[in-house]
């Protein structure tokens, strides 16, 4: 029996499909590496609200680098206002009105302010961030911690790190209530 | 079950050698179009991916994260970002910031040439060239500055449809209504980059009219995306987003997969077209044998016997076909360069492309042996030793 030309075809098959055991090159990471997060100060986040906050805006107004302020707004600014794996984000002044704030706007993300010009929202938005020693915002997201989201209102106590002609307003925060200021009616 | 020999079906193919030819090469033809497709697939893939490294992250506008050429953003991005971002990689105190103008622009040999083609030119900085570090200069150098001067991919050729020769280092390009000259060649394997022209950035910025840049792409040192991320949220006056290169490219691929879809799709049909062809070879072919495969029975071989040496016979038919079309493959699909929206990518025949062709080779075989083979020896013994 002649078997040259079958067992030719499979030899040849084979050698053609066996460099499908060569070892794969690993893949890259899709993402780049994050380092170790890092814990929060304890006693950032307080129960009652500081007295006398300024709105965002006239806190960018009246204080400078340096200088201490306390200033309430609401987490928003843009379709993210958290960043992820530091802690940091965006607070708006209450006089710029979120999407939410009209009824009849639809949008799913309403704290972005895509209804407001980008010029009103840079002059409304103060960057709030939580920093190491080295001034160095921490490594661990603020999202979800203490019921930070997107529209909370947050009143902040803390020491402007950064402030100049662009619009930018970085303050680190020393303390943080969130949640809505309750008024306490004048006896 | 006394099995016929493997030889009697290897003989049996050599009886009509015209149809076993045919045979052959219809399953040739139908492997090499299923490891065309595969190829086309797996050069795209791996082209988008190889375009992306993930220690870098792109800075673009908001709103244009799924298209670079569309993103506009300020000019003064790159040296904002290095001087408010420690921890970038640098080389002897030069940050890896690279920032650059991406547009596609129709260009022509010569000024009267009709059917100018769209290349992708990137306007950079020689900051790029740490940023990009697949790019090698092959064959003369950088552009200078305000010079229109130009430095072309490897692939660039194929993509404007010129001989080697037209766009050697030296002669001139028309782009858009200007005249460009070749300063250099450039290969960046397995990128996108290899289908794009380069240029100096201000001289794109003048001849665009345009004083905003694409993006900017920066290598991270210790840093960390997180802290571009940081950048581009705190500077909500720029409009910025920040995405990992390899992100990037990624939503692009996922953007073309509905093209592989398609592309695998039409193979699939045409491939089922000739399988649907090879089954009636096949039932022509089995059925002018009943009388033979009768008196196989009469002999003592049982039917299932006889199944496996018919299917033996399709199977040595169609892997030679296979074989064939994997050498082919090799020799003629392997790397050929194709035109694309994202520019030229080479199709890739490798080791798991071959082997998807070998094995849709096999399953032609069965799949179109196995019906006729059943039906040939569905007739009753003596009808069969009686048919014509």
């Amino acid at each position: 029996m002649n078997l040259a030309a079958p067992t030719a075809l499979l030899a040849l098959a084979a050698a053609l499909a066996l460099p499908a055991c060569e070892k794969k090159p690993a893949p890259p990471d899709s993402a780049p590496k994050a380092a170790p997060a890092a814990a929060l100060p304890g006693d950032l986040f307080i129960t009652a609200a500081p007295a006398g906050p300024l709105g965002v805006k006239a806190a960018k107004q009246a204080a400078g680098p340096g200088q201490k302020v306390v200033m309430r707004g609401r987490v928003g600014g843009s379709v993210e206002p958290f960043v992820d794996g530091r802690a940091m984000f965006t607070l708006m002044d209450f006089a710029l009105p979120a999407c939410s704030d009209n009824p009849d706007d639809a949008c799913e993300t309403p704290w972005d302010y895509c209804c407001e010009k980008r010029a009103d929202i840079t002059a409304n938005a103060a960057t709030i961030q939580v920093t190491d020693a080295s001034g160095a915002p921490l490594k661990v997201g603020l999202k979800g911690v203490s019921g930070l989201a997107p529209l909370s209102e947050v009143v902040v106590v803390g020491t402007v790190a950064q402030k100049d002609d662009s619009g930018v307003f970085v303050v680190r925060a020393e303390k943080m209530f969130v949640g809505p200021v309750v008024k306490t009616a004048p006896k | 079950m006394a099995r016929l020999p493997l030889d009697y079906a290897v003989r049996n193919l050599g009886r009509s050698p015209l149809r076993a030819g045919l045979s052959v090469l219809g399953a040739c033809l139908v492997v090499l179009l299923i490891i065309a497709a595969a190829g086309f697939v797996t050069g795209m893939s791996r082209s988008l991916r190889a375009s992306g490294d993930d220690r870098h992250v792109i800075l673009l506008g908001a709103g244009s994260e799924e298209s670079i050429e569309r993103s506009e953003i300020p000019a003064s991005v790159g040296s904002l970002v290095a001087a408010a971002v420690p921890g970038l990689e640098t080389s002897m105190g030069v940050p890896h910031v690279s920032a650059e103008v991406h547009v596609q622009l129709p260009v022509r040999a010569t000024p009267d040439a009709d059917n100018p083609r769209l290349l992708l030119i990137r306007g950079v900085t020689p900051a790029a060239m740490l940023v990009h570090r697949s790019v090698q200069i092959t064959e003369g150098r950088f552009p200078r500055a305000g010079h229109d001067e130009i430095m072309l991919g490897s692939a660039a050729p194929r993509q404007l449809g010129l001989a080697e020769s037209d766009l050697a280092v030296g002669s001139t390009l028309w782009i858009d209504k200007s005249r460009w000259t070749i300063v250099g060649r450039f290969a960046a394997p397995g990128t996108v980059m290899q289908a794009e022209a380069w240029t100096a950035l201000t001289d794109l910025k003048a001849a665009t009219k345009r004083e905003t840049d694409s993006c900017v792409v920066l290598a991270l040192g210790d840093a960390e995306f997180a802290d571009i991320d940081a950048f581009a949220r705190q500077r909500l006056d720029l409009e910025l987003t920040a995405i990992p290169e390899t992100r990037y490219y990624a939503g692009l691929a996922s953007f073309f997969r509905p093209v592989q879809a398609v592309v695998w799709a039409t193979a699939l049909l045409i491939a089922a077209g000739g399988l649907l062809g090879g089954l009636n070879t096949m039932y022509a072919a089995f059925s002018s044998r009943v009388r033979e495969l009768g008196m196989l029975q009469c002999l003592g071989y049982r039917r299932g016997a006889i199944v496996l040496s018919l299917v033996q016979e399709s199977l040595l038919a169609a892997s030679a076909g296979a074989v064939l079309a994997s050498i082919v493959g090799l020799a003629m699909l392997d790397g050929l360069a194709v035109r694309f929206s994202t520019g030229v990518f080479g199709l890739v025949v490798d080791h798991t492309v071959v082997a998807l062709g070998l094995a849709a080779g096999l399953a032609l075989g069965l799949i179109g042996a196995l019906p006729p083979a059943l039906r040939a020896l569905r007739l009753p013994i003596p009808e069969s030793l009686k048919a014509a």
